[in-house]
Formats: structure tokens, C-alpha cells, sequence
């Protein structure tokens, strides 16, 4: 878990650097192909690997956390998005971003409810 | 029934935990309008609104857990319906971030091309950011209370 844990975390710099680098300089490739090669490396070194990588607290954890993080995330956006667009007229730089904010609460929702009717039917619905 | 029976059903009503969980949505919702719009009278109508819950529950204050979980003995949720949202919201949160900040990175390493959608970018990553402050201190309680 050690081993992992050190692992993931020079991906992510590694990542970070490329992806910064590259978005400074206003090119897409090597930001794509750094983020290839991280889960890549990430991925390989998984399968790979005999060490014990999460164990049930941990996925517990974890799935709650996601619960109330997914809850509270949603409601935010879908109402700092509503008044974005609502006040329009008064501040219209900012019309975009609650756009941008209100069409990621229907993605959000959208994925919800496809991977709720996933695991609905996993487990025997 | 008697018009003191109508009247005191009309007053369990303003009693009742969803018109106190309504109420405090909507004072919420004004707070958070009357400081965007910078309107000294929403805030005003804020302040009453919140006094007045704050009153209720202080005179309610020893059934809370009624007013606000409701009855205990009522099913909500069973244990298969809560993995099942704990497992799409885990699937849900990782697929989301990680698109988000695909689409943000795309959107301002782009921004030569298409300078109109930088604003999109930039909210993007915040959208993130956020879900990432989030998920975090969630974790953390959690951490702590296992």
C-alpha cells in the first residue's frame, strides 16, 4: 500500500507538471499523452502488484464520503448555476460560467441515474 | 370537526419538520439572493424568517430528532437501496471529476482557437476544485468516525 501510495503520488506531479506546462504554452497533445501515461502507469502497477491496495474500510469510507460529496456538490452547483443565469442582465460576465455550472448538474444527473439503474440491476432490482 | 380542531391542525402544520426543513430552504435561498442583489429588504426578510425557525426550534428543542429525521420506525431507505446510491455515487464523483478536468484543460490549452470558451475552462477546473474540497472533508469525517 506504501509502494502505491508513493507510486500515485509521482504520477500526479509528473501529471500536474506536463499539464501545466502544456496548458501554459496553449498546446493539447502533451497534456493528453502525460494523462495516458499516468493512468497507464497507474493501471499496469495495479494489476501487477500482490499488495493489498484498499481494503473494506476503506471502500466504505470512501462510497459514503462519495454519497454526501455528490449530494451537497449537486445542489451547490444547480443553484449558484440558476442564479448565475437568473441574474443575467445585472452581471453578464458571468452568464457562461452558470451555463457551464448548470449543464455540469445535468451530466451529474444523467450519470447518476445511468449507473443507479446499473447497479439496480446488479443487484437484482 | 370543531373550528378550534381546523385551527389547531392550520398551527401543526407550521410544527411540522418539512415546513420547518421548507422554511429553511427558502431563508437560505434569500440569503443567498439578497447578498448577490446586494438588497438590504431580502436580507431583512432573511433575518425575520431565521428568527422566527430559531424560535420554533428553541421551543421545540427537545424533539429535534423527531422534527427533523422524522419517525424512526418508518423505512426510508433499506440497506440494498443504500449501497446501491453509495456505489452510483462513487462511480457518479470519479467519472465527473476526471471529465471535468479533461474538459477544462482541453478548453484552456485551446484558448488561442477558441478564446470564447476560456471562461468555461476556468469554471470548469473550479467545478472540480470544489467537488474536490468536497469529497475530502467528507472523507475525513468519515475517516474519523470509522
Amino acid at each position: 500500500m506504501k509502494n502505491y501510495q508513493i507510486l500515485r503520488i509521482i504520477v500526479a506531479m509528473f501529471v500536474a507538471i506536463v499539464v501545466g506546462l502544456s496548458v501554459t504554452i496553449g498546446t493539447i497533445l502533451p497534456a493528453i499523452l502525460a494523462i495516458v501515461i499516468g493512468a497507464m502507469v497507474s493501471y499496469i502497477y495495479k494489476k501487477s502488484t500482490d499488495e493489498i491496495l484498499e481494503d473494506e474500510r476503506i471502500t466504505k469510507v470512501s462510497e459514503k464520503a462519495s454519497r454526501i460529496a455528490i449530494v451537497v456538490f449537486s445542489i451547490s452547483i444547480a443553484l449558484i448555476g440558476m442564479f448565475l443565469i437568473t441574474l443575467r442582465s445585472e452581471y453578464p460576465d458571468y452568464t457562461q460560467a452558470g451555463f457551464t455550472l448548470s449543464y455540469s448538474s445535468v451530466v451529474l444527473l444523467t450519470l447518476y441515474y445511468i449507473f443507479y439503474g446499473y447497479y439496480d440491476k446488479k443487484y437484482g432490482s | 370537526m370543531k373550528p378550534s380542531g381546523i385551527v389547531m391542525k392550520i398551527l401543526s402544520i407550521f410544527e411540522s419538520g418539512l415546513f420547518i426543513k421548507i422554511l429553511s430552504v427558502f431563508t437560505t435561498g434569500l440569503w443567498i439572493a439578497g447578498l448577490i442583489l446586494a438588497n438590504i429588504y431580502v436580507i431583512i426578510v432573511a433575518v425575520i424568517l431565521l428568527s422566527a425557525i430559531g424560535i420554533v426550534l428553541y421551543i421545540k428543542r427537545d424533539n429535534l430528532e423527531v422534527i427533523f429525521k422524522g419517525d424512526s420506525s418508518v423505512i426510508v431507505e433499506d440497506e440494498r437501496t443504500q449501497l446501491i446510491n453509495e456505489k452510483a455515487s462513487t462511480m457518479t464523483l470519479g467519472i465527473l471529476i476526471a471529465v471535468t478536468i479533461y474538459v477544462g484543460i482541453i478548453l484552456v490549452a485551446l484558448r488561442s482557437s477558441y478564446p470564447q470558451l476560456l471562461k468555461a475552462g476556468y469554471t470548469m477546473f473550479a467545478v472540480a476544485v470544489f467537488c474536490f474540497i468536497l469529497y475530502f472533508t467528507s472523507r475525513a469525517y468519515y475517516t474519523r468516525k470509522y
